[in-house]
């Protein structure tokens, strides 16, 4: 299951350690003499970190888009495009743009013909749909000819980039290398080139990848079915319902017209903001970054989902026959950030499952022997109202149920009993600790500063964030818990062999209610 | 094949040194492969090296960016040592020897103190390499390090802790076979080694159940000893004050003759042929190849270009761009000449839809042999080098992961310019030379293709491969077998 993109908090602690600051009122101050923000007049944000003693650099570039964003009925369309990011500019990819383009708009147009045949059915005419599949052959040959292949990635991979890579979350889209620190101006020119003209091309082969993609990781992989089962049960309405990777039917009708409406709709310099942290010099980097970005238009203000998630009435839950040991995922609607009950859910997160004194491992893993494996995380983005989730793999003889009930248990006497200061204490230097790992890495830096950034507006949230985590007291945890803990908050998922058909769950029988979870190394 | 960069550069950088700094880019912009770079100067961090009385080599890596001390120690204990009745047993040993308590503390009391530190420490079995790491921040690193010495040097074992670890490695094991990837992954290693290889062979619910208390002891008493291992620390310490606190620390964990059991050398006994664990997915995973080459295989830097070009390089290799960004077969496409301290395994892997299983395997196999027929071009070649050389800095990029990769050098006896000569090495290596490696490594005529798919619906029958009937794979058979062997 998909995890917090990365842990949210703490930065702030450990840059201040950094720079040797002396108290916690002077943090904010030493720290933005550290972070050069820099904003352009298209409303483009870059924020640049100077540090570490290797000559290399880390870039991410976040855009605030992911598949809550995708138009109804083209789900998948935000990480598709990710994909299609790669593919070049009309100067990078292509022997002649002009040709290319005309080649491109025929391709869509049989494209969309053979697309409305196909959904007759059976009424579809059968010497059309050949004509159609033999002119889109014909098309994509032509094309091919026409295509240096990867050159995009070519360009980075050639001059030693390290971790090429995107992401696409149900929030934001992320795309994050690593260059030599000779290299800044060559990673200006890329981006802003692929922000400025991106071609998409080869599209539809591009589409077979990412139906692959949705085999691999959701259609036959048991727990990537469950979570994506976990999310339709307890979202009915709000869009984190829909899988990030898309709908396999809604993909087999996706456009590079949809493709590029969808770009003109968020891809704007408006939406985005790019970290860049490492041996560059900040007044260096932002006469770079004026020069290749400074010229791209800014766009409308991008359009937001308005559909909100109604009220869970009751208790749900869903069974995903697949063949595979049992699994069990329980989730709770939650409020997000800013509400104060996010921070106190990280706290909870810890005190539930990290490490091996933590409540859940212990009890269900070294003590009745109930589950080899626990985990929660809160889930499945941070922009919208999300959930608080638990997962366990039970232990033969053990069933979903055994653990379902001792789970709910540990969660009851969360809302029952204050924690003891002491493992409050402990969760507390944990989490404060867990933020100071990821600096050792430029890309965890430039991930978590791009990340409050795009998310909350200001990368210094961090220091926010962390002080209310620092703050969080036995109170808040047991308020918490016993708010959200409650049956009709409740979504449990269970996955079972085809043959065990749909098992009883401990939530069934209401007497146990609780009133209230770098690029690797030469060798 | 690529557009006529060069032509335009003169122009380019003519526009480049003219236009102001801050001006804004002309549309469209420079040719990206026109920019010059100012060269980049490598430095490597210089460890200092000890040698504690009792044997134990050490590595000390200073860096005070962060206030956070790292240590890892490697020993030469593995898998592939365990008693032929026992796989499982180094495992289990390194993960007792973290979960089970020390001669001082309980497993909760060790627990208890390293959570509310915090600290991690982390220990584990591989092949041929028993490895074990403790990070904390500095002013918590000496009490971390005494519990992590104590982990090491004089492990508790406790039974009821012993009987969880192995409740759930049985656990791991009924599950074993519940990812389709897993399943090929696994299994094309047991068959290109041999189920009853020490490379290959997995514990099973019995052999777990068999391993007691004893034999964990008697695995510590084997391995676990100074004289048979590396450690180095990086962090925010000095020297000084760090090889004291070493002394002390691990004062009285003794010297002792280690004398690893003989590995048989791996055999070069391929089932070549089409292999099939019949499942019913939707989309059939893929693992074809053969055994691949020693560390230390004199080809060693014209295969690191090889597989680069073949299918490690990303988007840029031929297996990506042709099975993936070409026909749309795969999201996930590639591998390579596996180097390893025995052989290797050379591998590439493809997970596609049902329907085109037979089709991706096709277009895998022709890109072999082209490979081996007529080699890289002299572009690729090039293009893979220059990858290779530039990104080589990131071998020094965070001290914490230059130390990890420097014991390991150590201990496995790189030659110590090694990372030195990394980019000469790779420099010199000629169009000729990968193609002579393709021709010596890879053999396809002696293929093991293995499927995990639904055959029952693939577009193309696997016998139309031409490489006989697929020979049907159960997925347990053997392992009971090999235990006993």
């Amino acid at each position: 299951m998909r995890r917090r993109p990365f842990p949210v908090a703490g930065i702030l602690a450990v840059l201040a350690i950094v720079l040797a600051v002396p108290g916690p009122d002077c943090r904010a101050q030493a720290l933005e003499g550290k972070v050069k923000r820099i904003t352009l007049d298209n409303g483009m944000r870059f924020l640049v970190v100077r540090r570490g003693t290797a000559p290399v650099f880390a870039a991410n570039l976040r855009f605030r888009v992911g598949s809550v964003d995708d138009p109804g009925g083209e789900s998948g369309l935000a990480h598709l495009f990710e994909h299609l990011a790669f593919k070049g500019t009309s100067t990078i990819g292509t022997r002649d743009p002009k040709k290319e383009a005309e080649i491109l708009d025929a391709m869509d147009r049989t494209v969309i013909d053979l697309l409305r045949e196909e959904d007759r059915g059976g009424a579809a005419d059968p010497k059309r749909l050949e004509s159609l599949r033999s002119d889109l052959e014909a098309l994509t040959k032509s094309l091919q000819e026409l295509t240096v292949k990867d050159e995009f990635s070519q360009i980075l991979t050639g001059n030693g980039a390290a971790g090429l890579n995107a992401s696409t979350s149900t929030d934001l889209t992320s795309y994050v290398v690593a260059l030599p620190s000779n290299r800044l101006e060559l990673w200006c020119l890329m981006e802003s080139a692929r922000l400025r003209d991106p071609v998409l091309r080869e599209f539809y082969s591009e589409r077979d990848v990412v139906m692959e993609e949705r085999r691999m990781r959701i259609d036959n992989q048991p727990q990537g079915k469950l979570y994506e089962q976990l999310l339709l049960s307890a979202f009915e309405a709000h869009p984190y319902r829909v899988p990030t990777v898309g709908w396999m039917s809604d993909l087999e009708h996706l456009t590079r017209p949809q493709a590029a409406e969808f770009r003109r709709g968020f891809y704007a310099p408006n939406n985005a903001v790019a970290t860049l942290v490492g041996d560059i010099d900040p007044a260096a980097a932002e006469r770079l970054i004026r020069r290749y970005f400074d010229g791209l238009p800014a766009g409308p203000p991008p359009r937001l989902p308005v559909t909100t998630e109604p009220p869970q009435t009751g208790e749900r839950r869903a069974v995903v026959e697949f063949d595979a040991g049992p699994d069990l995922m329980i989730a709770f609607h939650k409020a997000v950030w800013p509400s104060p009950d996010d921070p106190v859910f990280q706290v909870v997160d810890s005190l539930l499952t990290s490490g091996r004194t933590s409540r859940l491992f212990r009890r269900l893993v070294l003590e009745t022997q109930l589950a080899s494996e626990v985990y929660s995380a809160q889930a499945p983005g941070d922009r919208y109202p999300n959930l608080f989730v638990i997962g366990a793999t039970p232990r033969a003889p053990h069933t979903p149920a055994e653990v379902e009930t001792a789970i709910l248990q540990e969660l009851a006497r969360l809302a029952a009993e204050p924690v003891p200061e002491r493992e409050l204490q402990k969760v507390k230097n944990q989490l404060q600790a867990s933020f100071l790992y990821p600096l050792r890495s430029n890309s965890g830096l430039a991930a978590q500063l791009s990340y409050y950034e795009i998310e909350t507006g200001d990368w210094k949230n961090l220091n926010v964030y962390a002080a209310a985590l620092q703050a969080t007291t036995a109170a808040q945890v047991q308020d918490a818990a016993r708010r959200t803990f409650v049956p009709s908050n409740r979504t449990v998922a269970v996955l079972a062999r085809p043959s065990a058909g749909g098992e009883k769950g401990a939530g069934d029988d209401a007497t146990g209610m609780p009133p209230a979870t770098t690029p690797g190394a030469i060798r | 094949m690529r557009r006529a960069a060069a032509a335009l550069a003169p122009a380019v950088l003519a526009l480049l040194s003219t236009a102001a700094w801050g001006a804004p880019v002309p549309v469209p912009p420079p040719d990206p492969r026109a920019l010059t770079y100012p060269p980049l100067s490598i430095a490597f961090p210089k460890p200092q090296k000890l040698l504690l009385p009792n044997g134990l080599l050490v590595y000390l890596f200073e860096d005070h960016e962060l206030p956070l001390i790292d240590a890892a120690i490697d020993f030469k204990a593995g898998g592939v040592f365990d008693p032929p009745a026992k796989p499982g047993l180094a495992s289990l040993a390194a993960s007792l020897m973290r979960a089970g308590g020390t001669d001082q503390q309980t497993p909760d009391q060790v627990d208890e103190v390293l959570e509310f530190m915090p600290a991690q420490v982390s220990l584990g079995a591989g092949d041929d390499m028993l490895t074990g790491s403790v990070s904390a921040v500095k002013d918590k690193f000496p009490e971390a390090l005494r519990i992590f010495a104590a982990m090491l040097r004089a492990p508790r074992f406790d039974s009821s802790r012993l009987e969880v670890e192995k409740a759930r490695a049985i656990e791991d094991i009924r599950r074993r076979w519940d990812d389709p990837g897993d399943v090929a992954e696994l299994n094309f290693r047991r068959l290109v080694y041999g189920t009853s290889s020490p490379w290959a062979r997995l514990p099973t619910e019995d052999s777990v159940t068999r391993i007691g208390r004893d034999d964990l002891v008697g695995f510590h008493r084997l391995y676990i000893h100074p004289n048979n291992a590396v450690l180095g620390v990086a962090g925010d310490f000095d020297g000084k004050g760090m090889k004291k606190l070493l002394e002390e620390t691990f004062r009285g964990w003794s010297q002792a003759k280690v004398t690893p059991p003989q590995v048989p050398k791996i055999k070069d006994e391929i089932p070549a042929g089409v292999h099939l664990v019949a499942r019913p997915v939707t989309q059939s995973h893929v693992e074809i190849g053969h055994l691949g080459v020693n560390r230390f295989d004199p080809d060693k830097f014209a295969i690191k270009i090889l597989n680069f070009i073949l299918g490690e390089g990303g988007f840029t290799s031929r297996l990506v761009k042709e099975v993936r960004s070409n026909r749309g077969l795969a999201y996930s496409v590639g591998g390579g000449i596996g180097l390893d301290s025995d052989r290797g395994l050379f591998q590439i892997s493809c997970s596609t839809k049902a329907a085109s299983t037979v089709e991706a395997i096709d277009l895998i196999r022709t890109i072999l042999r082209q490979m081996r027929e007529q080699g890289p071009t002299e572009q690729e070649v090039k293009e893979a080098k220059e990858a290779g050389i530039n990104s080589f800095v990131f071998s020094v990029d965070g001290t914490v992961r230059f130390m990890q990769t420097f014991l390991y050098y150590d201990f496995y006896n790189y030659p110590p310019d090694f990372l030195q000569s990394y980019r000469d090495n790779l420099a010199k290596v000629t169009r000729e030379q990968v193609h002579a490696a393709a021709r010596k490594h890879i053999n396809p005529d002696r293929l093991v293709v293995l499927v995990v798919g639904n055959d029952a619906v693939f577009a193309r029958p696997l016998q139309s491969l031409g490489l006989g009937p697929p020979k049907p794979l159960k997925l347990d058979e053997g392992t009971a077998a090999a235990a006993n062997r």
